[in-house]
This record gives structure tokens, C-alpha cells and sequence, in this order.
């Protein structure tokens, strides 16, 4: 796994953004791969994609005031494997 | 992203919600990537100031290094090679594991299914008993 992946997966588990619990999803991309070269980006990229198609990461609509954003959250019946993946 | 007080990691949530154990968590979050301190600075809600003065200790205290300069902006990385750090991170690692279990525990109780008690309506009183004591030993 891509170790700015991991890194938004500690970041996660960490701040318990499980289930319910969500965080907008530009926030924590920019925060993640802000200092990343091209390169490194596409392979996060691809692997965020991965992780969302394999429903390790759960990504909804929100509703929010100014419009609406995409926000995400880990899958909570996947906890385990997620954890696995990203040590 | 803007730090709140219920935005507390699990790592502050265990040693205690100082700012220093803020940054050193944000640090063992990004064990691999390099960040700015401004950044670090504005994502966990702390002055500009005082998380220079923390960021210079720390690196006086071998936790983080200097990793390269993009712009004007000087990027830090976590010093793996320090042995406090590398005593941080098992901690840290222990701290999420402890959160997965608990998550998992709970969901494995949510996924187990209930017994739900109805009346039943059966003229036969043996057969209500047996199916009675089938529940109880668990078997339906």
C-alpha cells in the first residue's frame, strides 16, 4: 500500500472516522499528498480509488450549507483488514 | 482542517491533550511523508509560533530532521533511527489497534443475530415447551 494511503488510513483510525463519523474528503486528500511529486500522486490515486472499489473506504454526498461535498469514512465491518493493510 | 477539541486523536486521547503530544502524534500520523510546519500549525489549531518553538525541540531532541525545502518552505520528516520515536510509534500503533478491536467487538455484537420473543399461539402445550427450551439451548 502507497504510504500516503497509509497514512490517510492512520490518520483515520486515529480521529475514529469509522462508519457514521465522516470528514470531507478535500481536506484530507490536500493534507495527505500536499508535498507529494506527480508521480507519488498518481500511485495514491489509484490505490485511494482501489480502496474505495474494494469498499474499504466509504465515500457519500453531503449536504452541507454551501452546496454539497463528498465525504468519506472506513468501513466498519472492514476494520480489521484496513488495519492489516495499513501497518 | 481545523483542529477541535473532539478532533483528539487516539493517541492524545490516551497521554493527555497537551500541545506537544498534538504535534508528536500529527508527526507519527505522517511517519513517512514530509510536512511543513505552517501546515502542521493550521490543521491542529496551534500558533504559528509556539509550534515552531515545539518543532524546534523536537528536532533538538533527534524526533524529526530536515528533509528538503520546496519554495521558502523548509519539509520535516520523522527520524525513525531515534529510539524514543521508535518507542512512540509502538505505542501509537498499540493506540489504534486497541480502537480496530473495539470497533470490531462492537460490530460483532451488532452482527449476531436477536431472539425475539412472540406469542405463540399453539394448542399443544408440549410443543410450545419444547420449542421454548430449543430456543434457550440455541438451537433455532
Amino acid at each position: 500500500m502507497n504510504f500516503a494511503l497509509k497514512t490517510l488510513i492512520r490518520f483515520m483510525i486515529g480521529k475514529e472516522k469509522i462508519g457514521g463519523a465522516h470528514i470531507p474528503e478535500d481536506k484530507v486528500l490536500n493534507r495527505t499528498i500536499k508535498w507529494s511529486n506527480k508521480h507519488e500522486r498518481r500511485e495514491f490515486e489509484k490505490g485511494y480509488k482501489a480502496a474505495i472499489n474494494e469498499g474499504l473506504i466509504m465515500r457519500v454526498k453531503k449536504r452541507t450549507g454551501k452546496g454539497s461535498d463528498w465525504h468519506i469514512s472506513l468501513n466498519p465491518r472492514k476494520l480489521k483488514t484496513i488495519y492489516e493493510k495499513a501497518r | 482542517m481545523e483542529y477541535k477539541n473532539n478532533m483528539a486523536g487516539a493517541f492524545c486521547k490516551t497521554y493527555g491533550d497537551t500541545i506537544e503530544n498534538r504535534i508528536l502524534e500529527y508527526i507519527l500520523e505522517n511517519q513517512e511523508l514530509d510536512f511543513a510546519v505552517s501546515d502542521m500549525a493550521k490543521g491542529l489549531g496551534v500558533s504559528k509560533p509556539k509550534a515552531y518553538e515545539v518543532i524546534k525541540d523536537f528536532e533538538t531532541k533527534g524526533y524529526i530532521k530536515k528533509s528538503r525545502i520546496i519554495g521558502k518552505t523548509q519539509l520535516y520528516v520523522m527520524n525513525r533511527d531515534n529510539k524514543r520515536i521508535q518507542l512512540f510509534l509502538k505505542d501509537f500503533d498499540e493506540c489504534l489497534r486497541i480502537i480496530v478491536e473495539e470497533y470490531s467487538e462492537e460490530n460483532e455484537k451488532l452482527a449476531e443475530p436477536e431472539i425475539l420473543l412472540a406469542n405463540v399461539y399453539v394448542g399443544n402445550r408440549n410443543i410450545t415447551r419444547a420449542l421454548i427450551s430449543k430456543l434457550a439451548s440455541g438451537g433455532a
